[in-house]
């Protein structure tokens, strides 16, 4: 019997034509991640395969009440930004950023508390921002700050070196390190999320073909039963 | 054309999930021991067809093949979108498990309808490139209205949304058209089988 033989090649070839055509898929569905820089929340938004919907809603929402914060829209490359709202920072919320690009698609990002509740407000011209006040450099000799520098990390202190407030050089540290981590939390967060890759794809179809063949099975096997 | 997780509310999550189980109920009883196999290679077709996208506006657009399993499978359709939604859900996170039965009637129901409205046509090899097209074409355009339907009772206004959905998919009605004309005019030419054109 060559009728499913031909049938089966006919079609596999189709299903390998698609899957070329499928290349660098773009997965129809939308990526969101965010990340704390200082006072302000950076994030990035795109459908995966890397197009960028612009201009798009972000709601900004306590994860654990789904009471909406802030809302605002995504600029021509997907991206978004806005401050830490005032009441997310005094109570903890954790933050559920969500992205809805309409068409019922829509992605969300979970931001915990944590993660951008240690980071210190950044400096701002009026002294009045946020619980730790900015305390300036100071240069020369100042030997309790150095004193202090000097046990925290364990390193002996020099009164000639410019000595910092641990608060100024805690803040300094985290919004170098923000600076530096920043494409690696990017790199992170989409490499969780790539798109379909080729071993899905074929492992869909051998669901596909194993289910058939089961189905066949039984229907096979109750054809048997009615013959008897 | 898969409304994700989270947008949509009960009520509709719940009715999509009812009738996509009668449907499938009814597609599995037609699913007889000859069929298994053209229903799991378009259901194959159907999984990752979806992959194939369109950049368009503000987003991008994919195929469906809707149309195509319709009026090849008819009711069989039911099954065949919802295991292929549920792999897309499971291995690409397209969609989802909570919207799974809104998104497959959403898809099944219009091939259905096309399966019924252009059979007589489909039987008829003047008229079967015609069928084959009207069949793309509708099922993406009735699908996108039954997606706009239901965004919309689950929040804003129909017409606004289904303006819009329906737009987006306007090229992919084209697409879908031709591809759906020439694979069933080339199935009937090849293997006339697998289209039941006799019975």
């Amino acid at each position: 019997m060559s009728r499913p033989g031909t049938t089966a090649l006919l079609l596999t070839v189709q299903l390998v034509i698609f899957c070329l055509l499928a290349g660098p898929a773009l997965a129809h569905k939308v990526r969101i991640f965010a990340y704390a820089e200082g006072d302000t929340i950076i994030g990035e938004t795109a459908f995966s395969g890397g197009r960028a919907p612009k201009d798009s809603e972000i709601i900004v929402k306590d994860a654990a009440s789904g009471k909406i914060l802030l809302t605002t829209r995504t600029d021509d490359h997907g991206e978004f930004s806005f401050p830490i709202p005032t009441e997310a920072r005094q109570k903890g919320l954790d933050l559920l950023i969500v992205v809805n690009v309409g068409e019922g698609h829509r992605g969300q990002w979970k931001l915990t508390a944590d993660e951008y509740l240690d980071q210190p407000p950044t400096p701002s011209p009026s002294p009045a921002t946020g619980p730790t006040p900015a305390t300036s450099i100071r240069v020369g000799p100042d030997p309790a700050a150095a004193l202090t520098a000097g046990e925290r990390d364990g390193t002996p202190a020099r009164p000639e070196v410019v000595a910092v407030d641990e608060t100024m050089l805690r803040r300094m540290m985290e919004e170098t390190l923000d600076r530096k981590l920043g494409p690696i939390k990017r790199m992170l967060a989409e490499s969780r999320d790539q798109g379909p890759r080729i071993q899905d794809i074929l492992g869909g179809i051998g669901y596909l073909i194993g289910l058939a063949g089961f189905l066949a099975y039984f229907k096979a096997k109750a054809n048997k039963g009615e013959k008897k | 054309m898969h409304i994700s997780e989270g947008v949509l509310s009960a009520p509709v999550l719940i009715g999509g999930g009812a009738l996509t189980a009668v449907g499938t109920a009814i597609g599995l009883k037609k699913i007889d021991y000859d069929r298994i196999m053209s229903v799991a290679i378009l259901t194959s077709a159907f999984f990752v067809a979806s992959l194939i996208h369109v950049p368009l506006g503000p987003g991008s657009v994919h195929l469906v093949l809707n149309g195509l399993l319709g009026v090849i499978l008819g009711w069989a359709s039911f099954p065949a979108i919802l295991i292929a939604l549920l792999l897309q859900a499971i291995f690409f996170q397209f969609g989802g498990l909570v919207v799974l039965g809104v998104n497959t009637f959403n898809m099944a129901a219009p091939a259905v309808l096309c399966f019924y409205l252009l059979r007589p046509w489909l039987v008829q090899p003047k008229l079967r490139p015609l069928a084959g097209f009207a069949g793309g074409f509708l099922s993406i355009l009735l699908s996108s209205l039954l997606m706009a339907l239901s965004l919309a009772l689950s929040d804003t206004g129909f017409l606004g949304t289904a303006r819009i959905v329906v737009a987006a998919h306007l090229p992919v009605m084209i697409i879908e058209g031709f591809i759906t004309m020439f694979t069933v005019s080339f199935l009937a030419r090849v293997q006339p089988d697998i289209m039941q054109l006799k019975i």
